[in-house]
C-alpha cells in the first residue's frame, strides 16, 4: 500500500493512501471531535463536527476528506472551533445540558467534546431550548432508547444496516421531528429488531443505553455458548460477577444470553429421589447411588445422552465411561436430533464428518444453495454472512417452503410441499447431469457411484418432481442451471432438512449436487450444515456417538476397537449401540432398564410419537444432570447439578471445525460442578482408572493422542488463538478425499416422501418455525428473552382462512393425527395455500406434541370454537 | 386476499428497483388514500429495500400519509398571517377536543387533523379548513361552535 506523508498539526505523519484525514488524526493520537464517525462504519459527513482546516483550501470534513500527500492540516483553529462550538451549542439546547442525570455520563462523546472545546453550558442556554421531554421507548428488555438524548448521528442505523444488515431501524420523518424509529415508529421491542444491542455498543450519546449498565473492571475471553458459529466472547467481569459480554458481532444470544448462569432456579444441590420426592443429598451419597446403581447394568441395558453443549473434554470422557466403564456403546449426543445425520451422511461421502470449508470463505461464493435452513434465528452470524455474500453478487438460491427474513437477498426462492426436498434435489440433479452441466473431469476423476446415481436420476423426471414437490419445472431447470453455472458454489443447510425423517437422503441429495458440480475441495465452495448447539460437532468428534469411536473411527471398523481397547486398557463392548431416537422403543419392550441424561429434556424435544412419558416411567433408574430441573427431570432417580459455560474449563469446536478454548471465569453456583469432574468422580467410586486427570488440559491431550484430526491440539497453543482441525487445513479434501478409495461416494436414491401425508380427514400440513432468535442452551432461562419471544401463532394463508372462514386473531383447534393444541390465528400471505405454519420461539416446540416421528411437519385439521 | 395487497399486486410489477420508491408510492396511495404498513412491507419485498428505509422515505415527505384520512379533514392554516392572530390556540383548542395531535386522525376514521401553509384567505385570518370549507375568523371559541355543526350534520346523516 502507498504512505504518503503529510503535516498534521506542524508535526510530520506518514499515512496509508485511502484513509481520510480524520484517520491520520486519531491513527496519531491527535483528538478530532467526531460523532457521527465510526471506525467500522462508512463516513456519513452527517454530525459536522469534525473540520479541521486544510491549508489552501480552508475547513473540510476531515472524517468525508482522503488523506493527500503533502496536505498541511490544522485540527485547531478559531475558525474550526467556532463552528464546532456553535453546534455543539445548538446539541446541548436539544436537551444535553444535564449530564450528571444521564445514563452515558463518564462515558459519552458529546461530554467529552465540550471538554475539548471548553463549551459553555450557560451560554448555551441563550438558546431556545427544545419544549417538553420526548418518550423514550424502552420497550426492549435490555436497553432504552431515548430520543431527547439521541444526537442523530446515524451511527445505530448503519450498524444495523451496514454491518448486520438486518435493517430493524431507520431515522425516520424529517427536520425537527426525526428521530430513530423502526418500522410504523412502533416500540423497537415490536419492531424486526433481533436485540442484539450492537447499536448500543456504538451510540457515541446517552440515546442508547443498556438498562442495566455495570462497568466491568477486567475482562475474559471466551467462547459464545449458544450456536455451533462459535462467536468469541468477551466477558466484562466487576469483582466475581459478570457484567456484561463483548464481541466481533454477537446477536442477542450472545450478548445477553449469558445471564442463564445467575437465574435464581438453578439446581445448587444434588438431589435424590426419596418416598417419591427429590431431597437434597451430599455429593458423597450422590456419587455412590450413581455408582451402586449403575453397576448393576448389563452393557445393553444401559445408555447415556450427553448435551451437545458440553466441552470437548467432558463428551470424551462421557463416552469413555460409557464404553469402557459402562460397556456399552449405547452413547449419543443431543445433536441426534438436530445435525448427526449430517455428520454421518458428509462421513460417508468423502470419510470425514465435518463442514468441507470455513463460513469465512462464503464471501467469494459466486453461489450459495440454502436449504431448510431458518439461518437468521438460528445462526445469526452465519446469515449476516451469507446476506454480505448475496449483496456483493453471490446468487442465493433458497428452498424453504415458508418465506423469510432472506426474500429481498434471494436470487431463487423454491418452495416445495414440507418433506419432498429429496424429489426437488435430485430433479436438479437431473437436470445437471441431462444437459451436461456436470464437472465430468472431477466426477471420474474423484467420486464413485456415478452409474449407480444416473440410473436413480431417471426416477426423477421433471414432471414428477413438479408433482411431488409442487414446484414448477422451470423453476427447477433454473435452478440447477444457476447452481451448475456459477462456481464456486457453497451448500448449506440446517434442521429444517435433518429433522425430517428422511433428512439423511436429503443431505446425501445435497452432497450429490456439490460433487455433481465439483463444488467440494476448493475454496468458497463445499457442504456447510448449519449445526445448532454450540458444541454439536464436538461431540460427535469426541465419539458421542452409537456407532463411533472418538474421530469417526467405526465401532465395528477393523482394528478400531482394538485400539481403544489397548489405549483404554480394559474390554470393550464390539456391539454399535443404540441412537437417543431409538432409546424409547428398547426402553418400552425393556431392553433398557437405566438413563444418564447429561443436559437433555426428550420430553419436550422429541415428538409425540416416541412416547418418551411413557418410556421414562418404566425406567429402573434415570439420572438427570443439568443447570435447571425441568420437565424430564420429574422423573429421575437422580439429580445432579452441574456447572454453566462461564464456571469451567475446556475446548469447543465450531461448526467450521475450529477448536476454541472456554474459560471459567467464576465460581459454579451452589454445590453445583462441571460435568466432566462429575463424571469423573462416578468412574472413581466404580473403580475405574484412567479417569484421573488434573484438568481438561490433560484431557485433551489423550483427546490428541487418539482422534486422528485433533492430532496437534493443546492448550498451550490454543492460548493463542482458535485451532482448525485436522492440521489447521480450512478446505478439506483439496487432493484425495478420506475414504480408502480416496474418492467420494455419489448416492443413488429413491424418494420416500413425508411421513404424513394430507387427507380428507387432516387436510392441512403443518409446519413450526422459530419466529425469534431467543431459544436454545438456557435462552428461556433469560428474563428479557422471555420478554421478546412473541409468543405462538399459527399462520393460515389467505385462501385457506377464506375457506375455513377463520378470523385473524381467531384461536382455533388444531387436531394431528397424534394429538391436538390451542393456538390464535394469523393470517399472511407468507405459507402457501394447504400450508400452516406453527411459529414458537423459546426452547419448547409445542408442535412435538401433533407430531409423530417427523420432528417438523404433519398432517392436521383445524377446527373453530363454537 | 385482502383488498389493499391485492392492489400492491396490480401496481407493483411495473416497478422493479430502488429508484422507483417514490412513483411506487404515489401510485399506491393514489389507489389506496393512504401507505398502511403492509404496503409498505409488500413494496420492500417487491423492490428488495428494506422495509425500514421504505418507511423512512415516505415519513419524510409530507406528500406521504401513513395513516387513513378522516371523512372531515380538518386542516388548521399555519401561515404568517394566521399565526400572528392566533393559529397556535386554535391547533390547541382542536387537538383538545378531537384527541388527536396534528398529523393524525381520529380511530374512528372521523376526523383527520392537520396543518397547511398558507390557504390564501389572509383577510379572513386565522382560518381553517374542513375538506373544502373554509372557516375564517376563527377563535378558540368559535372553534366549539364548528364541532356543533359536525355532531348535526352527523346526527341528520
Ligand atoms: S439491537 Fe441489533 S437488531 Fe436491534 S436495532 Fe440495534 S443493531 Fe439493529
Ligand atoms: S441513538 Fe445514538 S447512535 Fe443512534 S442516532 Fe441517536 S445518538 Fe446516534
Ligand atoms: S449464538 Fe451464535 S451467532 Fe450468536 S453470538 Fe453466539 S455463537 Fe455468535
Ligand atoms: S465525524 Fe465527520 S461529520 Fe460526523
Amino acid at each position: 500500500m502507498e504512505r504518503i506523508d503529510l503535516l498534521l498539526d506542524g508535526k510530520q505523519v506518514t499515512a496509508r493512501s485511502g484513509m481520510t484525514i480524520l484517520e491520520v488524526a486519531l491513527e496519531n493520537k491527535v483528538y478530532v471531535p467526531h460523532l457521527c464517525h465510526h471506525p467500522e462504519l462508512k463516513p456519513a459527513g452527517v454530525c459536522r463536527l469534525c473540520y479541521v482546516e486544510l491549508e489552501g483550501k480552508g475547513p473540510v470534513l476531515s472524517c468525508r476528506t482522503p488523506a493527500e500527500a503533502g496536505m498541511v492540516i490544522k485540527t485547531r483553529s478559531p475558525l474550526v472551533d467556532e463552528i464546532r462550538s456553535g453546534l455543539v451549542e445548538l446539541l446541548i439546547a436539544d436537551r444535553h445540558d444535564d449530564c450528571p442525570s444521564c445514563a452515558k455520563k463518564g462515558r459519552c462523546e458529546l461530554q467529552k467534546i465540550m471538554g475539548y472545546l471548553r463549551v459553555n453550558k450557560k451560554k448555551a442556554r441563550r438558546l431556545r431550548f427544545a419544549e417538553g421531554a420526548l418518550e423514550p421507548d424502552t420497550s426492549n428488555p435490555f436497553f432504552n432508547l431515548d430520543p431527547n438524548k439521541c444526537v442523530l448521528c446515524g451511527r445505530c442505523v448503519r450498524t444495523c444496516s451496514e454491518l448486520l444488515r438486518i435493517n430493524a431501524i431507520a431515522i425516520i420523518g424529517r427536520g425537527y421531528r426525526s428521530k430513530v424509529a423502526p418500522l410504523g415508529a412502533k416500540p423497537i421491542a415490536q419492531s424486526s429488531c433481533e436485540s442484539c444491542g450492537e447499536c448500543v455498543e456504538r451510540c457515541p450519546v446517552g440515546g442508547l443505553v443498556y438498562k442495566e449498565y455495570k462497568r466491568p473492571e477486567k475482562h475474559v475471553l471466551t467462547v459464545c455458548p449458544y450456536c455451533s458459529s462459535g462467536c468469541r466472547l468477551t466477558l466484562g467481569l466487576q469483582k466475581t460477577e459478570i457484567v456484561s459480554a463483548q464481541g466481533e458481532r454477537l446477536c442477542a444470544r450472545g450478548r445477553f444470553g449469558w445471564r442463564y448462569i445467575y437465574a435464581p432456579d438453578r439446581i445448587t444441590a444434588p438431589l435424590a429421589r426419596t418416598e417419591g420426592r427429590l431431597v437434597e443429598v451430599s455429593w458423597e451419597d450422590a456419587i455412590r447411588l450413581a455408582a451402586t446403581h449403575f453397576a448393576r447394568y448389563r452393557g445393553e441395558e444401559i445408555a447415556v445422552v450427553v448435551s451437545a453443549k458440553c466441552t470437548n473434554e467432558e463428551a470424551y470422557l462421557f463416552q469413555k465411561f460409557a464404553r469402557s466403564v459402562l460397556k456399552t456403546n449405547n452413547i449419543d449426543n443431543t445433536a441426534r436430533l438436530s445435525h448427526a445425520a449430517s455428520l454421518e451422511a458428509l462421513w460417508e461421502a468423502t470419510g470425514i464428518g465435518a463442514a468441507t470449508n470455513s463460513l469465512e470463505e462464503l464471501e467469494d461464493a459466486a453461489c450459495i444453495l440454502m436449504v431448510g435452513a431458518n439461518t437468521a434465528r438460528t445462526h445469526p452470524a452465519a446469515a449476516r454472512k451469507v446476506k454480505e455474500a448475496a449483496e456483493k453478487g453471490s446468487r442465493l438460491i433458497i428452498v424453504d417452503p415458508v418465506e423469510n427474513d432472506f426474500r429481498r437477498f434471494a436470487h431463487l426462492w423454491l418452495k416445495p410441499y414440507p418433506g419432498t426436498d429429496v424429489a426437488l434435489l435430485m430433479g436438479i440433479a437431473g437436470v445437471i447431469v441431462e444437459e451436461g452441466l456436470l464437472d465430468l473431469g472431477f466426477v471420474e476423476e474423484r467420486c464413485e457411484n456415478f452409474e449407480e446415481l444416473r440410473g436413480s436420476l431417471a426416477d426423477f423426471p421433471l414432471g414428477r418432481v413438479e408433482r411431488l414437490t409442487g414446484v414448477p419445472r422451470e423453476m427447477v431447470a433454473e435452478a440447477a442451471d444457476v447452481f451448475a453455472r456459477s462456481k464456486p458454489a457453497a451448500v448449506l443447510w440446517s434442521t429444517g432438512v435433518t429433522q425430517y425423517l428422511h433428512g439423511k437422503d436429503t443431505v446425501c441429495a445435497l452432497i450429490n449436487l456439490a460433487l455433481l458440480t465439483g463444488n467440494v475441495g476448493s475454496s468458497s465452495a463445499g457442504l456447510h450444515p448449519l449445526l445448532e448447539q454450540s458444541n454439536a460437532q464436538g461431540a460427535c468428534d469426541m465419539g458421542c456417538l452409537p456407532g463411533f469411536y472418538p474421530g469417526y473411527q467405526p465401532v465395528a471398523g477393523e482394528g478400531v476397537r482394538e485400539k481403544f481397547e489397548a489405549a483404554w486398557k480394559t474390554e470393550l463392548n464390539p456391539e454399535p449401540g443404540l441412537a437417543f431416537t431409538e432409546l424409547w422403543d428398547a426402553i418400552l419392550d425393556g431392553r433398557i432398564k437405566a438413563l444418564y441424561l447429561v443436559g437433555a429434556n426428550p420430553l419436550t424435544e422429541l415428538p409425540g410419537g416416541y412416547r418418551v412419558l411413557e418410556s421414562l416411567e418404566r425406567l429402573e433408574f434415570l439420572v438427570f444432570q443439568d443447570l435447571f430441573l425441568n420437565e424430564t427431570a420429574g422423573h429421575a432417580h437422580l439429580v445432579l447439578p452441574a456447572a454453566g459455560f462461564a464456571e469451567k474449563d475446556g475446548t469447543y469446536t465450531t461448526a467450521d471445525r475450529r477448536v476454541q478454548r472456554l474459560r471459567k471465569v467464576i465460581e459454579p453456583a451452589g454445590r453445583s460442578l462441571p460435568d466432566g469432574e462429575i463424571i469423573r468422580r462416578i468412574a472413581a467410586a466404580m473403580g475405574a482408572t484412567g479417569f484421573d486427570f488434573a484438568n481438561p488440559a490433560g484431557v485433551m491431550e489423550e483427546i490428541a493422542s487418539l482422534v486422528p484430526g485433533y492430532g496437534g491440539i493443546g492448550y498451550e497453543k490454543l492460548a493463542e488463538g482458535a485451532l482448525v482441525w485436522p492440521a489447521g487445513t480450512a478446505v478439506l479434501h483439496k487432493q484425495a478425499f478420506h475414504r480408502l478409495t480416496s474418492k467420494a461416494k455419489l448416492f443413488p436414491l429413491d424418494y420416500q416422501g413425508p411421513e404424513e401425508r394430507p387427507d380428507v380427514e387432516f387436510p392441512l400440513v403443518l409446519v413450526t418455525r422459530r419466529n425469534a432468535p431467543y431459544y436454545g442452551t438456557c435462552a428461556h432461562k433469560v428474563d428479557g428473552f422471555r420478554k421478546l419471544a412473541p409468543g405462538e401463532y399459527l399462520e393460515v394463508s389467505f385462501k385457506d382462512a377464506g375457506d375455513l372462514g377463520l378470523g385473524d386473531g381467531e384461536e382455533v383447534k388444531v387436531i394431528s393425527r397424534q394429538g391436538g393444541l390451542r393456538v390464535a390465528v394469523k393470517v399472511t400471505e407468507d405459507p402457501p395455500p394447504g400450508v400452516v405454519v406453527l411459529n414458537y420461539n423459546l426452547s419448547q416446540d409445542p408442535g412435538k406434541a401433533l407430531m409423530r416421528r417427523e420432528m417438523r411437519a404433519c398432517a392436521v385439521r383445524i377446527e373453530r370454537f363454537l | 386476499m385482502d383488498e389493499e395487497l391485492a392492489i400492491c399486486k396490480k401496481v407493483l410489477p411495473f416497478y422493479s428497483t430502488r429508484h422507483h420508491l417514490i412513483p411506487v408510492l404515489q401510485e399506491l396511495q393514489s389507489k389506496i388514500g393512504y401507505l398502511p404498513e403492509k404496503v409498505i412491507v409488500e413494496v420492500s419485498r417487491h423492490l428488495r429495500v428494506p422495509a425500514s428505509d421504505v418507511y423512512a422515505v415516505a415519513s419524510f415527505y409530507d406528500q406521504f400519509r401513513l395513516q387513513p384520512l378522516g371523512r372531515k379533514r380538518i386542516a388548521v392554516c399555519r401561515g404568517t398571517a394566521c399565526h400572528v392572530r392566533g393559529a397556535p390556540q386554535i391547533l390547541k383548542r382542536i387537538e383538545a377536543m378531537t384527541n388527536l395531535k396534528e398529523g393524525e386522525t381520529s380511530p374512528d376514521l372521523e376526523y383527520t387533523l392537520e396543518t397547511v401553509g398558507c390557504i390564501g384567505c389572509c383577510a379572513l385570518a386565522p382560518c381553517v379548513r374542513v375538506n373544502k370549507e373554509v372557516f375564517g375568523e376563527m377563535s378558540p371559541e368559535r372553534v366549539a361552535e364548528l364541532f356543533d355543526v359536525f355532531g348535526e350534520e352527523d346526527g341528520n346523516a
